[in-house]
């Protein structure tokens, strides 16, 4: 309760007036010697105890009437607090905009209607990923900006619009009304989602979708064709979804392919074409309205695909020395890795070429160049050579412009500047020595001149969009070791097994469990650098090396937001689980809510009155205690009625 | 002139104004001397009696005897006359065996002093005093008993023509204080009593009215005629006292907080009907009740005396 003129409260101290002279004439009352008590006794002391009630009675009359009076005056307003502001927030999320702009329109009906008579002051805004609001004055003004509203496609989060919800409030001095017009799909209404006090929730529901779309399991549809495309297909689920399209996007490491599929009956199918098979073949997302993705991961399927289809082309170095790698890569010799030794075997279809030697400049480093610049990965494999002017510049070739300054070596090893932007994330660091902590952890590891350095970000795998260069990775050796013994070195082939599958369009580092033994195996191998780098969408890979090696590192081009920000968490998420079933995809049927106060039921919503004043109340019932009072200050002075019969007889 | 009301009780009608003016209570109030305030009382309502129809209240009514003419016509029997169509004249005999006692009660509840000139007491003294002095000048013994719980003077009858002095003393002696247990006394009086006496009570009366009942038919059972004074203050019957009132009971102190304004109506209510009650109940054995205040003339009282010894006859 409060009150809107509360310094009439102070007259309540006037009600202690009756008691005070209540309390006084009881003090005054003369005792006065009587010649015997034994009438009075007889017939007084019901009378006395009739006067005293009604003597009580007419002081509780008093003081309430001095105290109504007070009150009313001060004018109680019977309802709680009311909210300092009505927000009328539109859910702009994307299932808003289902239907053909329906469930979007009737939203705004619903809005309109609601902000007709809404109590001022009335904000309207938007809330999907955040709550945006603005406060009208005039209707005509509320109506405009309403029918302006358009649906943003996201999805919605209450938590933030609870907070931003939240931040006006307390920018308004007080609890503001949050009436929430939305379809309530139950994805944003996670159950441990609360309101905070400064809000007030209330919900109207407007019909959304009947049911959505949902993908059913990805398939390797298509095989490579003549022109070395791949097509990738699934299909879409319909649960009475209304629109007669959506948008399936493919996300590949060449980034977002999005087609318009037409929705025909209950299951449609779909199918991208990739240019360069191996990425789309290992790692693929595809999303439907930007919503709901599926990620394909199957690595048996890939694995047996890049056995059996990946044409690698080794160039440069001696023949003899192509002899042996091919030999390592392929020791059976049964052609699944489709090797082709013979630089122009293979055309312009190659997927991966390996460089041997790439510190030497001629007619191979030319045509893995135009490989590379027709998508195809490139695996530099170079000694200490590569620290020269040519190799550096064969290099910076394939980098960009970027310089690569290497102007030391390590006991043998390079030792990588920081004013590379490759190392950008480096470069707060000393300019010299093994400092990323990773690094050095690293080192620490495994000795001088052994390092594995995961770099987090940059220009490397950004390609310009439209042009299908393919990964480049730099393989470089020790120069103790003869080339020669290359294939004999146990870490070296599989080394150059990953090399081929990340240059390929693959894992960016094989999950390859490190352990002491393999880092030994690096160590006999000579000083290894690999360096890649994903293309440009997040790499928790330096993390995970921290704690566990490269054994977790899995680090894949397609990342789905909302699992890297579980990455950001800490948690560990494997990023490519199964495929997750159709039917979980589905949105289920609206929420309602806990946390919605009370539902608008509209047409005929009528908004509450926000305060109840009784004083007119509190003053007719002033009046009756005043009438009350004035009986029965009659009935004392008239005196008591008339005794039974005296107490005295015989 | 009185007559039976209710009971034994007598109504008082107004005495003559110069009788009533000589024995004002106001006017009695203002003399100290008990002995000249019953001499001046019995002296006022004596010199108004030859107008009044109480001629020869001195005597006992003994017989008639024939009218004549020598006899004042005030003489006739106008009662025989209206019976018998015959002039007789009463012939009294002389009183002087009459053995009266006065029993008067000085407990402390008469001591109040009301809206009245004098209390309680004092009308009491005053009343007895001259009721002794107009006794005696009949020659009529007079005793006298001063009691509240117990007997605290008894003074045996007599007639001398000094033992009006000892009367006064006794009671101008004795101060209001003590319990009033009137059964206990009466029954003890009753023992002292020599023969058939006339019992007159001077009291407040303010005792449980069974208490009263037993107490008055103790005294009538031995013989004795018995007259009652009832004295009471204006406000012990009506309780007129402004705003509320803490009343203290003179003879216990308990005290009994109340607003007389509220219970006033029922008090005198209860007050009456008490008196109502005794009245009825001490027409058995003839008590003659009188009911006065202490601001009613003592004419009033002596009226009453003479018309409930008139009753007694």
């Amino acid at each position: 309760m409060m009150f809107l003129a509360p310094w009439y409260l102070a007259a309540l101290a006037g009600a202690a007036v009756p008691v005070i002279i209540h309390l006084l004439s009881k003090r005054a009352i003369r005792t006065r010697p009587f010649s015997s008590l034994v009438f009075i006794e007889a017939v007084a002391h019901s009378a006395l105890r009739w006067t005293r009630i009604t003597q009580r009675r007419l002081l509780a009359l008093r003081v309430s009437l001095l105290a109504l009076t007070a009150l009313a005056l001060a004018r109680p307003v019977c309802a709680p607090r009311p909210p300092v502001a009505t927000v009328i927030a539109l859910d702009a999320s994307a299932s808003m905009g289902a239907s053909g702009g329906r469930v979007w329109g009737q939203a705004r009906d619903t809005a309109v209607e609601l902000a007709r008579p809404a109590p001022m002051p009335v904000y309207v805004g938007l809330a999907t990923q955040t709550l945006r609001i603005m406060q009208l004055s005039t209707w005509s003004e509320r109506e405009k900006v309403i029918r302006e509203f358009v649906p943003e496609g996201t999805a919605l989060d209450m938590r933030r619009v609870f907070a931003d919800a939240t931040g006006y409030a307390r920018g308004l001095g007080g609890k503001i009304r949050l009436v929430l017009v939305s379809d309530f799909q139950p994805d944003a209404w996670e159950d441990d989602l609360r309101v905070p006090p400064e809000l007030e929730l209330w919900g109207a529901r407007v019909p959304g979708m009947t049911g959505n779309l949902a993908l059913g399991p990805l398939t390797l549809a298509g095989t490579v064709r003549g022109d070395g495309m791949m097509e990738i297909g699934g299909g879409i689920q319909r649960y009475g979804h209304t629109d007669d399209s959506c948008t399936v996007t493919l996300m590949t490491a060449r980034g977002r392919i999005e087609t318009v599929v037409s929705l025909a009956g209950d299951d449609t199918p779909f199918s991208f074409r990739i240019p360069r098979p191996p990425e789309a073949l290992v790692h693929a997302t595809v999303f439907i309205d930007d919503r709901h993705g599926l990620v394909l991961d199957d690595r048996r399927e890939a694995a047996r695909w890049s056995r059996q289809r990946c044409r690698v082309a080794v160039m440069g170095s001696e023949g003899e020395t192509r002899t042996r790698v091919k030999a390592a890569l392929d020791p059976a010799g049964d052609g699944r890795w489709g090797f082709e030794t013979d630089p122009g075997g293979l055309g312009d279809s190659a997927d991966v070429v390996i460089l041997m030697g790439a510190t030497d400049p001629g007619p191979d480093a030319d045509r893995a160049l135009d490989h590379w610049m027709n998508g195809a990965g490139l695996v530099l494999v170079a000694d200490n050579d590569f620290l020269s002017d040519e190799g550096r510049r064969l290099y910076e070739r394939t980098m960009g412009a970027a310089p690569l300054s290497i102007r030391e070596t390590y006991s043998g090893s390079a030792v990588i500047h920081y004013d590379h932007p490759v190392l950008a994330p480096f470069r707060r660091l000393p300019p010299h020595g093994f400092s990323p902590p990773q690094v050095r952890r690293f080192w620490r590891w495994h000795g001088e001149g052994t390092a594995l350095i995961s770099l987090e970000d940059g220009p490397l795998m950004v390609e310009p969009e439209g042009i299908p260069h393919g990964r480049v990775l730099a393989f470089m050796t020790g120069s103790v070791p003869p080339w020669s013994d290359w294939g004999s070195k146990a870490s070296f082939v599989p080394l150059l097994q990953l090399a081929v599958e990340y240059a390929a369009g693959g894992l960016a580092v094989h999950p390859v469990p490190f352990s002491q033994d393999f880092s030994w195996r690096l160590h006999e191998a000579g000083e290894v650098y690999v360096l890649h780098s994903p293309d440009g969408l997040v790499s928790p890979v330096t993390t995970e090396l921290t704690h566990e090696g490269i054994a977790r590192a899995r680090l894949g081009p397609f990342v789905d937001p909302g699992l890297y920000t579980l990455w950001g968490a800490h948690r560990p998420v494997a990023l490519f689980e199964p495929v997750v079933s159709a039917q979980e995809q589905v949105v289920g049927e609206p929420a309602t809510p806990p946390a919605v106060a009370r539902w608008v039921e509209h047409p005929g919503f009528r908004w509450p009155s926000t305060r109840r004043e009784p004083a007119s109340l509190l003053f007719m019932f002033a009046l009756g205690l005043l009438l009350g009072e004035a009986w029965l200050a009659l009935r004392i002075t008239r005196g008591a009625p008339p005794a039974a019969s005296g107490g005295t007889g015989a | 002139m009185g007559h039976r009301k209710r009971g034994g009780a007598v109504t008082l009608h107004p005495p003559p104004r110069a009788v009533a003016s000589a024995l004002d209570p106001d006017l009695l109030s203002r003399i100290r001397s008990l002995n000249l305030r019953a001499r001046l009382a019995v002296e006022g309502f004596l010199t108004g009696l030859h107008r009044s129809p109480y001629h020869g209240f001195s005597t006992e009514f003994m017989d008639h005897r024939a009218y004549q003419s020598t006899d004042p016509p005030r003489l006739v029997d106008w009662r025989v006359f209206g019976r018998t169509d015959k002039l007789y004249v009463k012939r009294y005999a002389d009183e002087t065996n009459l053995r009266a006692y006065l029993l008067v009660d000085c407990s402390a509840s008469m001591g109040y002093r009301g809206s009245g000139p004098m209390t309680k007491m004092e009308y009491a003294r005053s009343l007895a005093a001259s009721l002794a002095l107009l006794l005696l000048k009949q020659r009529d013994a007079v005793g006298l008993c001063l009691f509240d719980e117990t007997i605290r003077s008894w003074v045996r009858a007599r007639t001398a023509a000094g033992h009006i002095d000892t009367l006064l003393v006794e009671l101008q002696r004795h101060e209001p204080q003590g319990h009033t247990r009137p059964l206990d006394v009466f029954t003890t009086m009753a023992g002292r009593l020599p023969r058939r006496a006339l019992v007159v009570l001077i009291s407040d009366l303010l005792v449980p009215l069974d208490t009263q009942v037993r107490a008055l038919r103790s005294v009538a059972s031995g013989g004795h005629e018995l007259v009652v004074f009832r004295i009471l203050d204006s406000t012990e019957r009506h309780l007129r006292f402004p705003g509320p009132v803490s009343l203290r009971d003179m003879e216990t102190g308990q005290e009994v907080t109340t607003l007389p304004s509220a219970v006033g109506e029922a008090y005198a209510a209860a007050v009456a009907q008490w008196w109502q009650v005794l009245c009825r109940e001490t027409e058995r054995f003839r008590a003659q009740l009188v009911d006065l205040d202490t601001d009613d003339s003592l004419v009033n009282a002596f009226t009453a005396f003479l018309s409930a010894r008139q009753r007694l006859r």
